[in-house]
């Protein structure tokens, strides 16, 4: 097994048997190889090339378990490389556009990577696999959307399947027990009662929604609380997997942005929200500031060591009290076989061991969300907090209630969508004229996939 | 002057010139190449004549990007040297002591990274921030606003960041170029009778010509391409009132993957960049009337 972690270059003896391996490989691509699609490398030292953006304890799992991968199948190395969130995307279509692609890549999403690779014909769509394996049938059927694109790389949500999920989020309301028990505030059931308990928290001299929104996308996630229950399933799956005939400009986004901006008006966000880092509003709630935190699930590790029993998760109530809550979220990024991949079913064996139950269970014996459904083989969640999540992430998938993210709509986000978002909050835009803006450049984009 | 020498010249000129030719010269006409084409980086670049020009030329959020270059260059340009103009005659006209602590504590903000000047200032600018609290023990509670997250304000306190940066090196510049002028030409403007006032206008402010230039043309380009300040304290925002080129540029070309367009608006910077120094070098090469 050679793996050189974060793919830096280290000179170790493992990297010479990796650098040998690699040598043999292609020096394997003789006649023999030729027009056989498994057996370009010599069949007993394979190195199967793998690239990953994953950090934390999230980096470490992926690692974990590629080297029981390649314990269980001799002669098979796998190396892993790491880059970092932000960069990955260009670094990976600088990698797959180059003489030495990778095998398995885990990409992203819509349009931010996922779409442009497909359509410039760079991954595998994994149809037969996925009948071989049941990847198809393994997944929540909120998720297979997701999973799903057009060989074109026109058309997101539909098309073979291309991306095998293995990890989940889900965004909600993080909120201070003990504040929220200070103020005689019960866990509020309906929109109305969060609304009326936001009330209460301001005229105690409370911050009641803490927000970091200098990086633009943190209220477009705001924005996502109050849409799961202001618009409908027709209105979000439209606007995300291109159905023209919605836009944005429809009545439950109308409503959602008024919502907000209401709150607003009412001094319900945090004053200081326009000029503070998401990381600075995730600390100052975590020292006691602010009732409600809009935030992902992926917060939940760094929340619950810094406040312990004192913090809670829940998913926006509905408009009726026991209704099923409908929340954003997604089965999160999946694994891709590169086109260019001279050994595919090494690939897809390797991508299945990646994405099975013994790894969603070491997934959430973690604390984090996997897209499975494990049934009774789920593990007791470690602590309070995490246990809220995952049982809100369990009740949107049960109730087939996840909404996918409206940003999956266009890679338009940080150019119109975030920051037009953020002017209808402030109300300086109306609802009107900034979700108009945002329609026009999704039009755009749409367009110019024809 | 003797014209000899022939190719000489030139071969004192060809160790630049090889530096200069594959690493500025040719990615530009890369770029300006690029910017006729529809591209994301990916699959086939299609010819798109002068589209991205015609889009970017036409985008109203383009247009505001560069409204907000130009408003930032009275801030990072025309204020620093303004205020760097009396600081340097000042420090160098008397011999105080304590002048030169004073000018290496103006030129401090030029030797620190302006990632951590814009983190620095993100907190000094917060709602709860120093200056917030400054503003509150004196009274103005209603002056205390989060500076970096207003609509109105964030454009104006992201250029007073950028004149506090360049404050020094305009100091440095002119300090410099005062050391240049003849003391005798103080003396003879001191014997004709000449005040303080209007020895600075005729003698300091023409000898400092050539520095008032060369800071101009450092703080004036240092505006229209700011990307790093901008992308560490306000990352464009809140809305759009902080957007620049270079962080439309960077989205494009790299989140977007619309490498044409991206071209185009950079093509369209430079050449903003050129007309401004040029301008600024014909102002200061005029002989005086």
């Amino acid at each position: 097994m050679s793996r050189s972690a974060r793919g830096r270059l280290s000179f170790g003896p493992s990297s010479l048997v990796a650098a040998l391996l690699v040598a043999g490989l292609s020096a394997g691509c003789g006649p023999n190889g030729a027009g056989d699609r498994d057996g370009a490398a010599d069949k007993d030292h394979r190195t199967l090339e793998v690239w990953t953006p994953e950090s934390g304890s999230r980096l470490l799992l992926v690692q974990r378990r590629a080297d029981q991968f390649a314990a269980a199948h001799p002669g098979v190395a796998v190396n892993i490389t790491v880059r970092d969130f932000g960069s990955y995307p260009a670094q990976l279509k600088l990698a797959l556009a180059s003489d030495r692609p990778p095998d398995v890549a885990i990409g992203n999403l819509g349009w931010s990577l996922d779409g442009p690779l497909i359509k410039a014909g760079l991954l595998r769509p994994l149809d037969a696999w996925a009948a071989r394996y049941g990847w198809d049938k393994r997944f929540p059927d909120a998720a297979r959307a997701q999973m799903r694109f057009t060989t074109d790389g026109r058309q997101f949500g539909r098309g073979a399947i291309f991306g095998i999920p293995y990890a989940a989020d889900v965004i909600g309301w993080f909120y201070n027990l003990r504040k929220l028990a200070a103020l005689g505030i019960p866990v509020p059931a309906t929109l109305a009662e969060l609304e009326s308990a936001f009330e209460t928290a301001k005229r105690a001299g409370e911050v009641p929604i803490m927000l970091g929104n200098k990086a633009q996308w943190p209220g477009l996630h705001l924005f996502y609380l109050v849409s799961g229950d202001l618009a409908s399933d027709e209105e979000i799956n439209g606007i995300v997997f291109g159905d023209r005939a919605v836009q944005w400009t429809s009545p439950g986004f109308v409503q959602s942005v008024r919502r907000l901006a209401a709150w607003n008006a009412k001094g319900f966000i945090e004053a200081g929200a326009n000029g503070m880092a998401p990381a600075d509003a995730l600390a100052r709630f975590a020292q006691g500031s602010g009732v409600f935190l809009p935030a992902g699930s992926w917060n939940v590790a760094e929340l619950s060591a810094a406040m312990g029993d004192d913090v809670a998760f829940f998913l926006t109530p509905p408009l009726r009290a026991g209704d099923p809550r409908r929340a954003t979220g997604s089965v999160g990024y999946g694994w891709h076989i590169t086109a260019a991949s001279r050994q595919p079913d090494l690939a897809a064996e390797f991508i299945d061991y990646m994405t099975r139950d013994e790894f969603a269970i070491e997934l959430v014996a973690g604390g984090d969300l996997s897209p499975l459904d494990l049934g009774e083989r789920t593990p007791p969640p470690p602590s309070g907090l995490a246990g809220d999540v995952y049982a809100a992430w369990q009740s949107v998938v049960s109730n087939g209630t996840l909404l996918p993210y409206l940003e999956f709509a266009a890679p338009n986000g940080a150019e119109v969508l975030y920051p037009a978002m953020q002017t209808m909050i402030a109300g300086r835009e109306t609802p009107e004229q900034g979700l108009a803006r945002i329609e026009e450049s999704r039009k755009e984009f749409l367009d110019s996939l024809q | 002057m003797s014209r000899g020498g022939g190719a000489l010249p030139y071969l004192y000129l060809l160790p630049a010139f090889l530096f200069f030719v594959p690493f500025v010269l040719v990615p530009f006409a890369h770029t300006v190449g690029l910017s006729f084409y529809d591209w994301d980086g990916l699959t086939q670049a299609a010819f798109a004549g002068l589209d991205n020009y015609r889009e970017a030329l036409a985008s109203p959020l383009v247009r505001s990007a560069f409204t907000h270059a130009l408003v930032l260059i009275l801030f990072f340009g025309l204020l620093p040297v303004l205020m760097a103009l009396p600081l340097a005659a000042m420090s160098a006209r008397t011999n105080a002591t304590g002048g030169s602590a004073l000018r290496t504590l103006i030129f401090l903000p030029q030797a620190i990274s302006t990632v951590v000047v814009g983190v620095s200032w993100g907190w000094i600018l917060a709602l709860d921030g120093p200056l917030n609290t400054g503003l509150r023990a004196l009274g103005l509670d209603g002056a205390a606003i989060d500076w970096l997250g207003s609509f109105s304000w964030a454009l104006p306190s992201l250029g007073m960041v950028g004149a506090w940066t360049l404050l020094g090196l305009c100091v440095a510049l002119f300090f410099a170029g005062l050391q240049q002028i003849p003391e005798s030409l103080y003396d003879a403007a001191a014997v004709d009778g000449a005040g303080r006032w209007r020895i600075f206008r005729a003698v300091t402010l023409p000898g400092l010509k050539g520095p008032v230039a060369v800071a101009l043309t450092v703080t004036v380009v240092s505006a229209l391409r700011a990307f790093d300040l901008v992308f560490v304290t306000t990352r464009g925002g809140p809305g759009t009132e902080t957007i620049v080129p270079g962080i439309l540029i960077y989205r494009r070309a790299f989140e977007d993957a619309r490498l044409g367009s991206a071209a185009a608006i950079a093509v369209i910077l430079a050449v903003v960049v050129f007309a401004a120094t040029w301008v600024i070098n014909r102002i200061a090469d005029r002989k005086p009337s």
